[in-house]
């Protein structure tokens, strides 16, 4: 009986890795069902990223190691004794750690989310930059779940955060005072030696893609741009989107400078009058 | 355009520009506005409603002005343009000038 040719095996692919933002653009790049590990290796530099569906699943780098249990401990939510009581558990019996963590009781699901994108996005920083490299080998799919998964945005904008330091922070809160349940923000800026804005801040839920993050970032330091010619009072400018490109709570996108970052966002209908609204209180406030 | 500019003392200026041609069809202004602003503005509509897809509308909001931008129907190549103080209900103004829109479309 003649079976035919056997299909090729997946073939391992070389991917540089300068900067997050290429791994994200890699990773956007993958057809929606691809699963694999992406190896890192060179002087100073080893670890993995694990990606499924898009999403980035657990990223290690040489060093941090421990990171995870450090970032759980200093909030308080698990003691270093439990975590490795349930990681030698957890690797007996195949389970993700995260979901095992959480259905023990062990520490709270947003809890495990926060460190665990804090723990993914210092790892990334480690593992790329200068020349360095990953050889992305397929794999099957994981049993990681979606809510401790991280979406190349969100992987992205938590990046520019971590690496921004104390700006981050302020224009966080500003965020999260313009943008209200449902709708999404995030705040960027335009640093002289790169083509495109850089993410600092970000609210909600944003576009999954990195790359749709910065299709919209381009968009509103275009449109700020071209309104500068004939507004120059702090102006917000607002589209309606179309039908197709709506969702619900979400039907307008505004884009607005908040001190040295440009904001963009998407929101409900009454979403830009209210955020003028404050921007207003908050100008009067500072002139008193 | 002019007759429902003077029906609307609470708008300073209407415009209606070709973003294919690139040309400023027409502009009326009330009141003590600047004519080269009116017309820079008229000149952005068609891009801010280009951009990030075709946008049906687009307006800019600022402390002291409102620039409102409403495609023209069958003709999205054309907008028009309706500027008022801040504090205008933008919400009308819009639907104001959704009607001119209509009328700009049946008369093209």
């Amino acid at each position: 009986m003649n079976l035919g040719t056997p299909p090729p095996a997946p073939r391992a692919r070389v991917v540089p890795l300068g900067t997050v933002a290429e791994l994200c653009a890699f990773v956007d790049e993958l057809a929606p069902t691809d699963a694999g590990e992406l190896v890192i290796g060179g002087a100073g530099v080893g670890g993995s990223v694990y990606v499924d569906s898009r999403r980035i699943c657990w990223a290690a780098a040489k060093g941090l190691a421990r990171r995870l249990t450090q970032l759980l401990a200093e909030g308080g939510a698990v003691s270093p004794v439990d975590l490795e009581d349930v990681y030698r558990r957890c690797k007996a019996s195949g389970v993700p750690l995260g979901e095992s963590l959480v259905s023990l009781g062990v520490t709270s699901a947003p809890q495990l989310r926060a460190a665990l994108a804090q723990h993914t996005v210092e790892s990334l920083a480690q593992l790329t930059g200068g020349a360095n490299l990953g050889v992305w080998n397929p794999r099957a799919h994981g049993a990681y779940s979606a809510r401790f998964t991280f979406g190349t945005a969100e992987v992205l904008a938590r990046t520019g955060a971590f690496q921004s330091g104390g700006l981050a922070a302020g224009v966080e809160a500003e965020l999260r005072a313009c943008f209200w349940d449902g709708e999404w923000g995030a705040a960027f800026v335009r640093l002289a030696d790169r083509s495109r804005p850089e993410p600092v801040a970000w609210v909600g839920e944003a576009p999954l893609s990195a790359a749709g993050l910065m299709e919209r970032s381009t968009w509103a330091t275009s449109a700020l741009d071209l309104v500068a010619a004939f507004d120059a009072q702090q102006p917000l400018v607002a589209v309606h989107l179309p039908p197709a490109r709506r969702r619900r709570g979400r039907e307008v996108r505004v884009a607005f400078a908040f001190e040295h970052t440009v904001v963009v966002g998407e929101v409900g209908d009454q979403g830009p009058a209210r955020i003028l609204n404050r921007r207003a209180r908050a100008r009067r406030s500072f002139t008193g | 355009m002019r007759d429902a500019l003077v029906e609307r003392p609470d708008v300073a200026a209407l415009a209606c520009m070709d973003g294919r041609a690139g040309l400023v069809l027409g502009m009326y202004v009330q009141g003590d506005v600047p004519h080269d602003l009116v017309e820079m503005a008229a000149l952005a509509g068609p891009q801010l409603c280009a951009a990030p897809t075709d946008c049906p509308d687009a307006f800019v909001e600022s402390e002291a002005w409102v620039h409102a931008f409403v495609r023209v129907p069958e003709r999205p190549d054309i907008v028009v343009m309706g500027l008022a103080q801040r504090g205008t209900n933008v919400t009308l103004l819009r639907a104001w000038l959704g009607e001119v829109a209509g009328q700009v479309g049946r008369a093209s």
